[in-house]
């Protein structure tokens, strides 16, 4: 346990570095949007929601979240670059199952950090949002008590974001061990030369777009998410079994 | 602290996301009791609430603050939504919403049309238009198209059931209108091959014309597995109207003028246009037929093969006016109790109105008449509730500021007060329910598309029930 908790923080120092720069860029830039999109008083006045998404911060937390998605791609990969630790991690005395295990809870752990911070970043928006009505004298009026929760559970793009529903949250928590899983699935696949396995990964990402189309909610969601969460096994299932083999070195 | 990172960074993290998604929880459990939802005593005292239970709830498409007032205590309950058909099963299983349509039962469709009267006197002008189009002989294709002017026409009612595209019934009302000029216009078109001697007709369209701006709206209710239909009237019609039985549903065949099996159970002779028949409500398998006659209410009590069990004039002023697509009242049923909201002037939307509160069992029992039920300032009002309970009247009502019409009232958010008056009539409390609706309506609404529906995201007060201390629910179920 030891040797892997030491492997894990190995694993995630590499990536902690870059997410935080990615974090710190998203909220910046989500606070730099909204301000620029307060400045018009007609947006200004519409809804917490609807300032903040035509402001494009939900564009930027897209970018964001595929840039972290890429970070997890460059962190497996940088391991046959330069020094090719790869083949250190191979003959480390701990058994490659825990290997792929400390990769995917790094990557695990690297994606909430960055789910959560873009919670805070929310927040910070929508103080932003209510000191600019405040500037203004008749501004005052146009403050909703309890406005970010109503905006949070009125905005359809903010339910897919920040589900507040034990269906949505389900859907979210699968969607983020599937994000990572599919990811290192992919790259394991990759490097063991078995692209057909790459089709999986495209399930995955046809699931998780499905369940975001539906709403998170409906029959058709429960469906996805008992689907997604087989494929969640199975790809970690088939990603240990690779790793096993030797697939990966 | 680069070294303590690379030694103890997924813990630091696993920290910090336990921590936030800690605040997460608790910003989420105090923005769910964050909603304004107070009562504030306006007049009397509130010990006038001990005994009465009311639910209801405040809720947009997204979310619902269910609130229960019991002796006079609010307890609250924040339900979040995960998708928009939630929010449409709930309002769906809402009995009063129904109140306002003119057909109480959804999944029926009912509609009005005209056809030209027998004994009417026809003006009939025709014109042949080209349309440029040949058949395979090459004869000329024409549109022949008759306009008949007619000074009388009967009413036909179509109902057909929601979910059955061939169950429709198709009857003749009895209900006619004449007129002193040619003023009602029948367009026919026929499709027809041009020969040298003849137009041979191909398609033809039928003489029968909407009935829509004629102010004459059916009524559907259902009581005792039945559907039961009314034509709501209007000073111009004459013949007789009354309440129809469809005992049974058929396919729907254009070439035939009737179809369905429809048995006309209460016959009421509109004297020339002095009786009105403005209503009909299904009370515990009783059929309430609503009436004017010389601008006074009627109501009259029949079972469901049409016999006559009772009939009231209730002490109110007189109503005048249609109404507003045939619903000239409000009437909020609740088991075997039945409550009639009338403005003198037929308006759902007014400041003055009358109510009548009545139990319904073999014969119609009066519990309450209020007169001249206003408000203050001379606002306009709308009903959200009416119940009787422990001899207390309990009227949930929505108040507007002043200065706000009865067409804008979608735009503003109501006051709603709870009033309960005592069997006299005399008003014993007045309550005032404080709500952040009124935010809604303040910051411009964008329309929201939640899949292939339109939202507007604003709350609405709805009552879902009232009860007494008994805790017998009086659920208001049709």
């Amino acid at each position: 346990m030891r040797k892997w908790y030491h492997l894990l923080n190995e694993e995630f120092s590499g990536i902690l570095k870059p997410l935080l720069v990615i974090c710190l860029f998203n909220t910046a830039g989500q606070l730099l949007l909204v301000k620029i999109r307060a400045r018009d008083f007609e947006a200004l006045i519409s809804r917490f929601e609807n300032l903040y998404i035509s402001s494009g911060s939900v564009i930027l937390f897209t970018i964001c979240l595929l840039a972290v998605v890429g970070l997890f791609v460059i962190a497996f990969y940088r391991h046959y670059w330069g020094s090719k630790s790869i083949y250190t991690l191979m003959t480390l005395p701990v058994s490659r199952s825990k290997i792929y295990l400390a990769m995917f809870v790094s990557n695990c752990l690297g994606l909430m950090l960055f789910y959560l911070l873009n919670f805070v970043t929310v927040f910070l928006s929508y103080c932003l949002y209510v000191s600019e009505l405040n500037n203004f004298s008749s501004g005052k009026a146009y403050i909703m008590n309890n406005g970010l929760f109503l905006g949070l559970v009125r905005s359809d793009v903010f339910r897919i974001i920040f589900p507040l529903t034990l269906n949505g949250q389900l859907f979210l928590a699968i969607a983020f061990l599937l994000i990572p899983a599919a990811v290192l699935f992919s790259v394991i696949s990759e490097r063991g030369l078995r692209y057909s396995n790459l089709i999986l990964s495209g399930i995955s990402i046809f699931l998780i777009v499905v369940g975001i189309s539906q709403g998170i909610a409906s029959t058709v969601t429960t469906l996805v998410n008992v689907l997604m969460t087989i494929l969640l096994v199975l790809l970690v299932a088939i990603s240990i079994r690779l790793v096993n083999k030797n697939s990966i070195s | 602290m680069a070294r303590f990172i690379k030694k103890h960074g997924v813990t630091a993290v696993l920290l910090i996301n336990i921590i936030l998604l800690a605040i997460l929880m608790l910003w989420l459990q105090n923005s769910l009791k964050a909603a304004t939802f107070d009562l504030e005593d306006l007049f009397g005292q509130r010990d006038e609430l001990n005994g009465i239970c009311i639910t209801g709830s405040l809720h947009d498409a997204g979310h619902s603050l269910e609130f229960t007032l019991e002796d006079g205590k609010i307890t609250t309950y924040t339900t979040i939504y995960d998708s928009y058909s939630d929010y449409l099963d709930q309002i769906r299983e809402y009995p009063y919403i129904w109140s306002l349509s003119d057909n109480k039962n959804t999944d029926i469709l009912a509609s009005i049309s005209s056809r030209i009267s027998n004994s009417a006197e026809t003006l009939v002008q025709e014109k042949e238009i080209a349309t440029g189009e040949f058949t395979s002989f090459g004869e000329e294709i024409v549109v022949k198209k008759t306009v008949t002017y007619a000074n009388e026409v009967d009413y036909y009612c179509y109902v057909r059931l929601f979910d059955g595209l061939f169950e429709t019934a198709l009857f003749k009302t009895g209900i006619s209108r004449k007129s002193d000029r040619k003023e009602f216009m029948f367009e026919d078109e026929s499709h027809c091959v041009k020969t040298e001697n003849e137009l041979i007709p191909i398609y033809a369209s039928q003489g029968v014309a909407s009935a829509y701006n004629h102010r004459v709206y059916p009524k559907v209710v259902k009581a005792g597995g039945k559907y039961f239909v009314t034509i709501t009237t209007n000073e111009f019609c004459s013949g007789s109207g009354g309440i129809y039985r469809i005992d049974e549903f058929e396919r729907y065949d254009y070439e035939r003028d009737r179809f369905g099996r429809v048995t006309k159970t209460v016959d009421v002779d509109l004297k020339g246009g002095k009786v009105e028949v403005i209503g009909l409500e299904a009370v515990s398998d009783k059929l309430l037929l609503l009436l004017k006659d010389n601008n006074r209410l009627v109501l009259r009590l029949h079972d469901t093969d049409g016999s006559l069990l009772d009939e009231i004039k209730p002490d109110i002023p007189e109503i005048r006016g249609d109404g507003e697509y045939g619903n000239s009242y409000m009437c909020f049923v609740n088991g075997n109790n039945a409550h009639i909201v009338i403005n003198s002037e037929s308006k759902i939307v007014a400041d003055d109105f009358s109510i009548v509160s009545l139990s319904i069992g073999d014969r119609i029992e009066l519990n309450h008449i209020l007169k001249d039920f206003r408000t203050n300032g001379g606002r306009n009002q709308a009903f959200l509730a009416v119940e009787s309970v422990n001899e207390k009247l309990v009227v949930i009502n929505g108040v507007y500021e002043v200065g706000v019409k009865a067409e804008d009232i979608y735009m503003h958010a109501p006051e709603i007060q709870i009033n309960i008056f005592d069997r006299s009539g005399e008003l014993k409390y007045q309550g005032k329910i404080l709500t952040d609706m009124k935010d809604d309506y303040m910051v411009p609404d964008n329309s929201y598309s939640i899949r292939e529906w339109h939202t507007y995201p604003r709350r609405s007060l709805d009552i879902l029930t009232i009860s007494g201390s008994d805790n017998q629910k009086l659920t208001g179920v049709e």
